[in-house]
C-alpha cells in the first residue's frame, strides 16, 4: 500500500513538472515577436520593447529563463501581472477560495441530486419513472452550461427576481446576500453535472443488482433496505467516484464559463482578462496553478479509490 | 450495412446532421439576408423579411444561424479529423513499435489529459491566436489522447491474434499488417468516438465563442449569438432561444449518432451476448466494420 501511494505521489510530481515545462514552452509558441504582440503593433517603440523584454526575462538565455521559471514556481512566486502590475500570487490567493466554494457547493448538489435519482431510476428500470428521469438527464447533457446559465439569469434573476441575476457579495459583508448570489451559479453548475452522476449511479446499480452476492443477500432473508444500502449502493459507488475524478477537468472548465456568466470574481475572470489582454505571464500562472490543482484532485481521487476498494490496496 | 440502417437512432441523428450540413452548405442561398448586413429593424420579431427576427444591430437571425452552422460544423469535423487521424497513428505506432515510441506517445497524451480541456483551449488560443483552422487544430489536440488510447489499446489487443500472426508469417510488412488486419478490427470504437468527439468539439467551440475566444468577430457563431443575446434577452428572449436550440440539437444529434453506432458496431450489444461472463466466451472479433451488427 505504501509503495502504491509513493508511486502515485512520484507520478503526480513528475506530471506537475511536465505541466510547468509545457506552459513555459507556450510562450515560445507565439507566432511573431511575443513582446510586440503584447504591446500592440502601434504602441511598440524600441525602448518599450527592450524594457518589456527585460522585464519578462526574455533577454536571457533560454535555459536560464527555464531554470528561473521553475525556481519561482517552486517558491510559490507566480510573478507580476503586466496588466495590473500586481502580484499574481496575491490575486490568486483571493480568488481561488471563491472558485473552490462554487465548485464544492455545485459538486455537493450534483451528488445529492444524482445519486438518489440514479438509484430510483435503477430500481424502476424500464418503467415510466426511469424513462422520465433518464430523459431529463439527457437534456442536462445536451444543453451546454453557458446556455443553462444564461436561461437562469433571465428566468430566475431578471424576470422572477428570486435571486440576484449576477454578482458577488463577500460573506463577511453580508452572509445572506453571499448565499443568495451563490445559488444560481452553483445550481447551474450542479444541473449540468448531476446527469453524469445520475447515469453512472444508475448503470452501476443495474450492474450490481445482477450480481450473485445480491441474490445471496436476499436469499438469506436480509431486508430489502439493507440489501440496497449495504450491498448494492456501496458497490455501485466505486465507478461513481472514478467518474467524479475523471470529470473534474470538465467541472473546472465549466466553472470558467459559469463564473463569466454570473460575474463571480473567481480565478476565471483573472484568466479571461489575461487571455483578452494578451497578459501572457498571468495566463501562464493561472494555467499552471489550475492544472496542478487538477493533478492534485486526480491524486486524491486515486487515493480515495484505494480506501474504498480493497482490491487496489492489496494489488 | 443493413444493421446500420435498421437502427432508428442512427437514422434520426444521421438525417438531422445531414439536414444541418445541407443548411450550412446552402447558407448563402437559404439566408434571407447577409449575416453581417444591418437592417433598419432592430430586435424585431418574426416577419416575412426576417423569419426569425433580427438582433440588436438589425442583422437577420436566421442568416446568422445558418452561417454559424458553417463555423460550428467545420470546427467540429476538422478537429475530429485531426484528432482521429493523429490519435490513431500515434496509438497504433505505440502498440507496434513499443519501447521509446510507445513511451513518448502515451506520456505526451497523459500530459494533454493533465489539463482541463477548456483551460488548455483558452491558453492555446491566447498564445497561438484566433482563427478557424487554429481553432480546429487546438480542439483537435484536446481529443487526440482519447483516440490514441483507444487505438493503442485496440491495436495491442489485436496484435497478438492468430490472423495477425499469420499475416506476419506470410511476410506482410508492419504497415501492411496494420492497414489490412489491425485497423479494420479496431475501427468500430474509433468511429463511435468520432461522433461523440464531434459533439464535444462543438461544445468547446461554442463555449470559446461564448467567451469571445472563438473565431474573430464579427463572423456569426452560435456561441457568440448566445453571448450577444444576453444584453437584450429581456426584450427579445428568442435571440437566446434560437442559437441555444441549434447548439443543443447539433450536440444531441452527434451524441445520439455515437450511441446508435456503438450499439450497431459493438458485437456484444448488437449480437445479444450482453452479459457473457469473461473467459467463457472468447471476445468475438468482428471481421469487418459493419459485420458486427448482425
Amino acid at each position: 500500500m505504501g509503495a502504491y501511494v509513493l508511486r502515485r505521489l512520484i507520478a503526480a510530481a513528475a506530471m506537475t513538472a511536465a505541466i510547468a515545462t509545457a506552459v513555459f514552452l507556450l510562450l515560445r509558441a507565439v507566432p511573431g515577436d511575443v513582446v510586440v504582440v503584447m504591446l500592440g503593433e502601434n504602441a511598440a517603440s524600441p525602448d518599450k520593447i527592450a524594457a518589456m523584454r527585460h522585464a519578462l526575462g526574455l533577454d536571457r538565455p533560454l535555459l536560464e529563463q527555464y531554470a528561473a521559471w521553475l525556481a519561482h514556481l517552486a517558491r510559490g512566486d507566480f510573478g507580476t501581472s503586466i496588466l495590473s502590475g500586481r502580484s499574481i500570487g496575491a490575486e490568486l490567493a483571493v480568488r481561488v477560495p471563491r472558485s473552490l466554494e462554487l465548485g464544492v457547493f455545485a459538486l455537493a448538489a450534483a451528488v445529492l441530486l444524482g445519486i438518489p435519482l440514479g438509484t430510483l431510476a435503477a430500481r424502476r428500470a424500464g418503467r415510466p419513472l426511469d424513462l422520465a428521469i433518464t430523459g431529463v438527464s439527457v437534456l442536462g447533457l445536451t444543453f451546454p452550461s453557458f446556455v443553462v446559465g444564461s436561461v437562469f439569469v433571465l428566468v430566475f434573476g431578471l424576470v422572477l427576481h428570486w435571486f440576484p441575476a449576477t454578482g458577488y457579495v463577500a460573506f463577511s459583508d453580508d452572509p445572506l446576500g453571499h448565499v443568495r448570489h451563490l445559488v444560481l451559479p452553483a445550481l447551474t453548475l450542479a444541473l449540468t453535472f448531476a446527469p453524469v452522476v445520475l447515469r453512472m449511479t444508475r448503470a452501476g446499480m443495474l450492474e450490481t443488482l445482477s450480481q450473485d452476492f445480491v441474490r445471496t443477500a436476499r436469499a438469506k432473508g436480509l431486508a430489502e433496505r439493507a440489501v440496497m444500502v449495504r450491498h448494492v449502493l456501496r458497490n455501485s459507488l466505486i465507478p461513481v467516484i472514478t467518474v467524479l475524478g475523471l470529470q473534474a477537468g470538465e467541472l473546472i472548465g465549466r466553472i470558467v464559463l459559469i463564473e463569466y456568466i454570473f460575474n463571480w470574481p473567481g480565478v476565471s475572470s483573472l484568466l479571461l482578462a489575461g487571455a483578452f489582454e494578451r497578459d501572457y505571464p498571468l495566463v501562464q500562472a493561472v494555467v499552471v496553478v489550475v492544472a496542478a490543482a487538477f493533478v492534485l484532485i486526480n491524486l486524491l481521487v486515486d487515493l480515495a479509490y484505494m480506501l474504498v476498494d480493497p482490491r487496489i490496496r492489496l494489488a | 450495412m443493413s444493421a446500420l440502417r435498421l437502427n432508428p437512432r442512427i437514422a434520426l441523428a444521421g438525417s438531422a446532421l445531414a439536414l444541418l450540413a445541407a443548411a450550412a452548405a446552402l447558407a448563402p442561398w437559404l439566408a434571407p439576408a447577409g449575416p453581417l448586413e444591418m437592417g433598419p429593424a432592430l430586435l424585431a420579431g418574426p416577419s416575412p423579411a426576417h423569419p426569425l427576427g433580427t438582433d440588436s444591430l438589425g442583422r437577420d437571425t436566421l442568416a446568422r444561424l445558418l452561417f454559424g452552422a458553417r463555423v460550428s460544423l467545420l470546427v467540429a469535423v476538422g478537429s475530429v479529423a485531426i484528432a482521429s487521424t493523429g490519435g490513431t497513428l500515434l496509438g497504433v505506432a505505440g502498440a507496434t513499435y513499443r519501447g521509446a515510441v510507445e513511451w513518448t506517445a502515451m506520456r505526451a497524451m497523459d500530459l494533454i489529459l493533465a489539463f482541463p480541456p477548456i483551460l488548455l483551449a483558452i491558453a492555446a488560443v491566447t498564445f497561438l491566436g484566433q482563427g478557424l483552422a487554429k481553432l480546429a487544430a487546438i480542439i483537435g489536440i484536446l481529443y487526440l489522447p482519447t483516440f490514441a488510447r483507444l487505438a493503442y489499446g485496440g491495436a495491442l489487443g489485436v496484435a497478438g491474434r492468430e490472423y495477425v500472426e499469420a499475416a506476419r508469417a506470410l511476410g506482410a510488412s508492419t504497415w501492411q499488417q496494420m492497414a489490412r488486419h489491425v485497423l479494420p478490427n479496431i475501427a468500430g470504437p474509433l468511429i463511435v468516438q468520432c461522433s461523440l468527439s464531434a459533439g464535444f468539439a462543438l461544445l468547446v467551440e461554442s463555449g470559446l465563442s461564448f467567451l469571445g475566444l472563438g473565431i474573430l468577430p464579427p463572423a456569426p457563431t452560435w456561441g457568440r449569438m448566445v453571448s450577444e443575446s444576453r444584453n437584450y434577452m429581456q426584450q427579445e428572449p428568442m435571440l437566446l432561444v434560437w442559437p441555444s436550440l441549434a447548439i443543443a440539437a447539433a450536440i444531441g444529434a452527434f451524441n445520439m449518432l455515437g450511441d446508435g453506432l456503438r450499439d450497431a458496431l459493438d458485437p456484444r450489444t448488437a449480437g445479444g451476448l450482453r452479459r457473457a461472463p469473461a473467459g467463457v466466451l472468447p471476445a468475438p472479433a468482428p471481421t469487418t466494420v459493419s459485420g458486427g451488427g448482425g
